[in-house]
C-alpha cells in the first residue's frame, strides 16, 4: 500500500517561544487541498514543513513516505511557489527557469525546452528575455508558478499563489490548479481569498493560531456551522410584521429590521427550523418575501464562524 | 552566463599571459645570467675564501664625469708633477693604461686587540694575505727593467708562470724579520699574458695563480652563491665583505644591530651615480630588523642634515628594500650634486 | 554526486559579476593599479626614481593589496554566501531542488572565490608590470618569483578569509560587521601583541609567507613573531578547509 502523499503526525513547530504549529495531524492525498486561515494561522509554516524548508519541533512529516527536510528524493517530485516576497534574480526569465531546470537535473537542451514551455504556459513567452527585476508583481507571480510547474512535479505546493495577479490571471491560475488536481497530482495551496479557493477545490483545511480547526470536504465543514448562529437576510415589503412573527421563535439569537431598506436580518442557531417557519409564514399567513439569502452559504462565513 | 564565461576566460587568459611573460623573462634572465655577463677578467684570479673582495672598472671610472674633477683636483693640489713623474718612471699612464682592477684580502682576528674591549666578540681584523689583479696596457719587459732599477728581483717558476720577488727595497734588506706589519709574506708579482698583472704576498700569489688556472675555487663562484642572481660583479665598482670569514670587527655585529653575514657596496656610473649597499642577514626576522635599523639611521640622517638641500635630496633618493634575508639600500645621485657635496666637504663654511 | 557544483559556481559568478557590488569592488581592486599609474607618471615626470620600482611594488603589495584589498574583497562576497540569496528571494527556489545543500553552498563559495580572484589577480599582475615597467627585461624576470610567491600568499589568504567569512555568513545575521571587526579590529591588534594570540589571525600567516616588509610584518618581525613558510601554508589551508567545511555542515542542518 502506498503511503499518503503528505502525512503530518502530531506535528508541532516552535519559533523560540512562539508556537507556529500545534499538534497537527493531517493527511493529504492526490487532488487539490486548500489551507485557509488568517495571517499567523500557521499555513506557511505547514507548507515549509511539507517542502522541507523547516523541520518539525516534534512529530513527523513525511512526503511520499520520506522526511522532506533537505531531501533531494522528495524535492525531485516537488514544485514550490513560495509566498510572495522580494524576488530579485538579476537575469532574464528564460535564463532563470533554465538554471532552475538544470539544478533539477535536466541537461542543457531539456532545461531550455522546459523553460520555454513553462513560460509559454503562464503567458510570459513574450517577456522571456526581459530581466526579472523589471517584471510587475503579477508577472513575477506567473514566473513563480512557471518554475514550480516546469518540471512536472507530483506534488505542487503553492503559498498564496493568487497574490498580485489581476482578475484574468487569477482565473487562469485557478484553472491550472484545478487541471493539475484533475490529472491526479497533489496540490497543496494556501490562500485567504476564500471565494477563489471555493473555485479551486472542495477539500479544505481551516487553520488558526497554529491549529487545524477543521478539515475535509466543504460540505462536512458546513455541518459545523450549525453550532454557530446562522446569518439570514430577508428582503420583504413588511419587515416589521415579519420581525414580529419571528421574534419569539426558538433559537433566535438576534433580529433587526429596516423599514427603509425593507430588510430583516437575523441570527439563528436553528436554521432548519427557521426555514420551516418561514415557509409557513408565506403559505399560511400570506406573508410576502422577495428574497432570502444567507452568507453562510459562502465559505467565508464558515471561516469566520470558526476563527471567531 | 555565456557572457560571464567569456569575461572569465578573457581574465584568465590575461593573467596567464601576464604570468607567462614573467616566467619567460625569469627563464630568460636566468639564461642570460648563466651565459653572461662574464665576470671581469681580473676576477678570474681572485681565490675563494677572501674576507673582502672588490673590483673597480677603471675605464668606466676614468671616462666618467669624475675624470675632469680629478684632474682639476690633482692640478689644484700640485700633484700633476708627481703623476707625470710616475708616467715617466713606469711608462704607465694611470688614467688611461689601467682598465680594471680586482683585489682580495684575507683577514684574521687579532686576539691581542680583543683584550681592550672585553665585550667585543672578536678582535680587530688583521690582513693576512692580499692580492691585486690589474688589467691594462702593460709592457712587461719595460716594467721589469724599471723595477730592477729600484730592487733586486728574484724569480720563481710556479706551474709554468714566473713569479717575481722584489727583495731589496720592500724587504728592508738585511733584516728578514722586518717584513711590513700586517702584509705577512713578501710581496710578489707576475705577468699573465700581455695585459694582466697580479700582485700579492708570496703565499697568496700562488693561490691566485692556482685559481686563474682552475686549480682552486674562485671568489666569483662564492660571490654568486652568496648574492644569488642579483649580481653586481659588472658594476663600475664594488666591494663585498664576509664577516664570518674574519671580518667581524669591521661590520656591525651584536647589540641592537642584527648580525650581517655578508655586505656588499656597489656603484654604477650611468646618467647618475647609482649606489647600492646590500646586507645579507641570517634569516628573515633579522633582515626585517636590519631594515628597520637602517631606516632608522636614514631617518636620523634626515633630521641631522642641517638644511642642506643636496644632502636632503640624496637622502630623499634613498630606497630601503627588504626581500627575504637581504636588505638593500639604494640611492641615485646626480654628478652635479656630488660635486657640490664634495665642494661643501672641502669648505663647510660655504654652506650658509 | 557533485555535478551541480560547477553549475552553481558559474551561476553565482555570473550573478555577482554584473551586480552593483562588483562595480564598487572593482574600484577597490584597482586601487593598487591606480597607485602604480601615479608612480609611473611620477617617474615620467622625473619626480620618482625608476630604481625604486620594485620597492613601490613591495609597498603596494605589503601595505595595500594583501592586507587590505584581499580581505575586503573576500569579505564583501563571502559574507553574503547565504544572505544574498535570502535577500533576493531566490534561496527557497534552490533549496527545494533535488540536489544536496552541500553542493549548493560549495558551488556558491566557489563562485565567490572566482569573483574575488577575478577582481584581485589581474590588477595585481598588472600592478607588477606597471611598477616594474622600464626597469628592463632582466628586472622583470628576476623579480618574477616574488610575484608568484605573492600570488600564492594572496590565494591562500583569500581561501582562509573566504572560509571564515562564509562561516560567518552562514551563522550570523550580520556577517559583514563581524568581518570588518575581524580584519580591522581583531587582526590589527592581535598581530602586534606578543604571545600566541597572533596565531588566531590570518594576517600572521600571510605575512609569514610574504617576502616583503610591511608595518605589521616588521613590527611582528621585531618581536620575533613569524611562522615558517611551511607552517603558514599549512595553517592557511587548515583554516580555509576547516571553516569552509564547517560552514557547509551548518548549512546542511540549518533551517532557512
Amino acid at each position: 500500500m502506498n503511503p499518503p502523499v503528505v502525512e503530518l503526525c502530531a506535528v508541532s513547530r516552535w519559533y523560540g517561544n512562539v508556537l507556529g504549529l500545534s499538534r497537527v495531524d493531517l493527511t493529504f492525498e492526490s487532488g487539490v487541498t486548500a489551507l485557509l486561515g488568517p495571517n499567523g494561522a500557521g499555513k506557511s509554516t505547514l507548507l515549509k514543513l511539507v517542502t522541507g524548508l523547516l523541520r518539525p519541533s516534534s512529530g513527523t512529516v513525511s512526503v511520499f513516505g520520506a522526511a522532506p527536510f533537505a531531501n533531494p528524493d522528495v524535492h525531485r517530485k516537488l514544485g514550490l511557489v513560495p509566498e510572495e516576497e522580494e524576488f530579485q534574480a538579476r537575469v532574464n526569465a528564460s535564463d532563470w527557469l533554465e538554471y532552475l531546470m538544470r539544478l533539477h537535473g535536466f541537461d542543457e537542451n531539456a532545461a531550455r525546452e522546459r523553460a520555454r514551455k513553462a513560460l509559454h504556459d503562464v503567458g510570459l513567452e513574450s517577456a522571456s528575455k526581459r530581466r526579472v527585476t523589471s517584471f510587475s508583481r503579477g508577472m513575477k507571480q506567473r514566473l513563480r508558478i512557471a518554475q514550480a510547474m516546469a518540471h512536472d512535479p507530483e506534488i505542487l505546493v503553492l503559498d498564496e499563489p493568487l497574490t498580485g495577479l489581476d482578475p484574468v490571471g487569477r482565473h487562469e491560475v485557478i484553472d491550472w490548479i484545478r487541471d493539475w488536481g484533475a490529472r491526479g497530482k497533489s496540490v497543496l495551496v494556501s490562500s485567504h481569498i476564500l471565494h477563489e479557493v471555493e473555485l479551486m477545490t472542495r477539500e479544505v483545511v481551516l487553520m488558526t493560531a497554529g491549529k487545524v480547526m477543521a478539515s475535509g470536504n466543504i460540505h462536512e465543514i458546513r455541518r459545523l456551522i450549525d453550532a454557530h448562529p446562522h446569518h439570514i437576510l430577508i428582503s420583504t415589503p413588511e419587515p416589521r410584521r415579519l420581525a414580529g412573527r419571528l421574534l419569539d421563535q426558538v433559537g433566535l439569537h438576534s433580529i433587526s429590521f429596516s423599514e427603509e431598506l425593507q430588510q430583516v436580518k437575523l441570527e439563528t442557531r436553528e436554521p432548519d427550523r427557521f426555514y420551516e417557519l418561514l415557509a409557513n409564514y408565506v403559505l399560511e399567513e400570506e406573508g410576502t418575501i422577495h428574497e432570502v439569502s444567507s452568507p453562510d452559504d459562502n465559505l467565508e462565513a464558515v471561516f469566520h464562524y470558526l476563527v471567531e | 552566463m555565456k557572457k560571464s564565461r567569456w569575461i572569465l576566460t578573457l581574465a584568465i587568459g590575461a593573467v596567464v599571459a601576464g604570468l607567462g611573460i614573467g616566467a619567460i623573462a625569469y627563464v630568460g634572465s636566468s639564461g642570460v645570467e648563466a651565459q653572461s655577463p662574464a665576470p671581469p677578467a681580473t676576477m678570474e684570479w681572485m681565490p675563494a675564501g677572501a674576507s673582502v673582495v672588490g673590483h673597480v672598472d677603471l675605464t668606466s671610472l676614468f671616462n666618467s664625469p669624475f675624470r675632469e674633477a680629478w684632474e682639476q683636483a690633482l692640478e689644484a693640489r700640485g700633484s700633476s708633477g708627481e703623476l707625470a713623474e710616475f708616467r715617466e718612471t713606469t711608462g704607465l699612464d694611470p688614467l688611461n693604461d689601467f682598465y680594471r682592477l680586482s683585489f682580495a684580502v684575507v683577514t684574521s682576528d687579532d686576539p691581542s686587540d680583543s683584550d681592550s674591549n672585553a665585550s667585543a666578540p672578536r678582535g680587530r681584523p688583521t690582513p693576512e694575505n692580499w692580492g691585486v689583479s690589474i688589467q691594462g696596457a702593460f709592457d712587461a719587459p719595460s716594467l721589469l727593467t724599471k723595477l730592477r732599477e729600484f730592487a733586486d728581483v728574484e724569480t720563481e717558476d710556479y706551474q709554468g708562470t714566473t713569479i717575481y720577488y722584489p727583495v731589496r727595497r720592500w724587504d728592508d734588506a738585511g733584516d728578514e724579520d722586518a717584513a711590513p706589519v700586517g702584509i705577512g709574506d713578501k710581496p710578489a708579482l707576475a705577468f699573465l699574458g700581455s695585459d694582466t698583472l697580479v700582485m700579492g704576498d708570496r703565499h697568496y700569489i700562488r693561490q691566485m695563480l692556482d685559481t686563474g688556472q682552475g686549480r682552486a675555487p674562485s671568489a666569483v663562484a662564492a660571490l654568486n652563491q652568496n648574492w644569488g642572481e642579483d649580481t653586481f660583479l659588472n658594476d663600475t665598482f664594488w666591494i663585498s665583505a664576509a664577516p664570518e670569514q674574519g671580518f667581524g670587527g669591521v661590520l656591525p655585529q651584536g647589540g641592537q644591530i642584527p648580525p650581517i653575514q655578508s655586505l656588499a657596496i656597489s656603484g654604477r656610473l650611468d646618467a647618475d651615480v647609482a649606489l647600492r649597499a646590500r646586507g645579507l642577514a641570517a634569516n628573515l626576522d633579522s633582515a626585517i630588523k636590519l631594515a628597520e635599523v637602517v631606516r632608522g639611521f636614514v631617518a636620523l640622517g634626515s633630521l641631522q642634515q642641517g638644511g642642506n638641500a643636496d644632502i636632503r635630496s640624496v637622502l630623499d633618493s634613498v630606497q630601503i628594500d627588504q626581500f627575504e634575508n637581504a636588505v638593500e639600500l639604494s640611492l641615485s645621485v646626480p654628478y652635479e650634486t656630488l660635486e657640490r657635496l664634495s665642494a661643501h666637504a672641502d669648505n663647510p663654511a660655504d654652506d650658509n | 554526486m557533485t555535478a551541480r557544483i560547477p553549475l552553481v559556481a558559474q551561476w553565482s559568478f555570473s550573478q555577482l559579476l554584473f551586480s552593483p557590488r562588483t562595480a564598487g569592488m572593482a574600484i577597490l581592486a584597482t586601487t593598487p593599479v591606480l597607485m602604480a599609474l601615479v608612480y609611473r607618471a611620477a617617474v615620467a615626470l622625473e619626480l620618482a626614481a625608476q630604481t625604486s620600482s620594485f620597492g613601490v611594488f613591495s609597498i603596494l603589495t605589503a601595505a595595500v593589496s594583501l592586507p587590505f584589498v584581499a580581505p575586503m574583497l573576500t569579505l564583501f562576497y563571502a559574507s553574503g554566501v547565504v544572505i544574498d540569496d535570502a535577500e533576493a528571494g531566490t534561496l527557497h527556489y534552490f533549496l527545494t531542488r533535488p540536489f544536496a545543500r552541500r553542493d549548493l553552498l560549495v558551488g556558491k563559495m566557489l563562485g565567490n572565490l572566482m569573483i574575488v580572484m577575478f577582481l584581485f589577480v589581474p590588477p595585481f599582475v598588472l600592478c607588477y608590470y606597471l611598477t616594474l615597467a622600464g626597469s628592463g627585461w632582466q628586472e622583470l624576470g628576476s623579480r618574477f618569483p616574488t610575484l608568484v610567491r605573492d600570488l600564492m600568499a594572496a590565494s591562500l589568504g583569500i581561501f582562509a578569509y573566504s572560509g571564515l567569512f562564509s562561516l560567518a555568513g552562514t551563522v550570523l545575521k550580520r556577517p559583514l560587521l563581524f568581518g570588518l571587526f575581524f580584519v580591522f579590529g581583531w587582526q590589527a591588534a592581535a598581530s602586534i601583541v606578543p604571545g600566541a594570540i597572533r596565531y588566531l589571525t590570518v594576517t600572521h600567516y600571510m605575512h609569514s609567507l610574504m617576502p616583503h616588509e610591511s608595518f605589521q610584518s616588521s613590527l611582528a618581525g621585531l618581536i620575533g613573531q613569524r611562522s615558517s613558510g611551511l607552517e603558514a601554508v599549512v595553517a592557511l589551508l587548515a583554516i580555509g578547509t576547516a571553516t569552509h567545511a564547517l560552514a557547509v555542515w551548518i548549512f546542511t542542518k540549518k533551517e532557512l
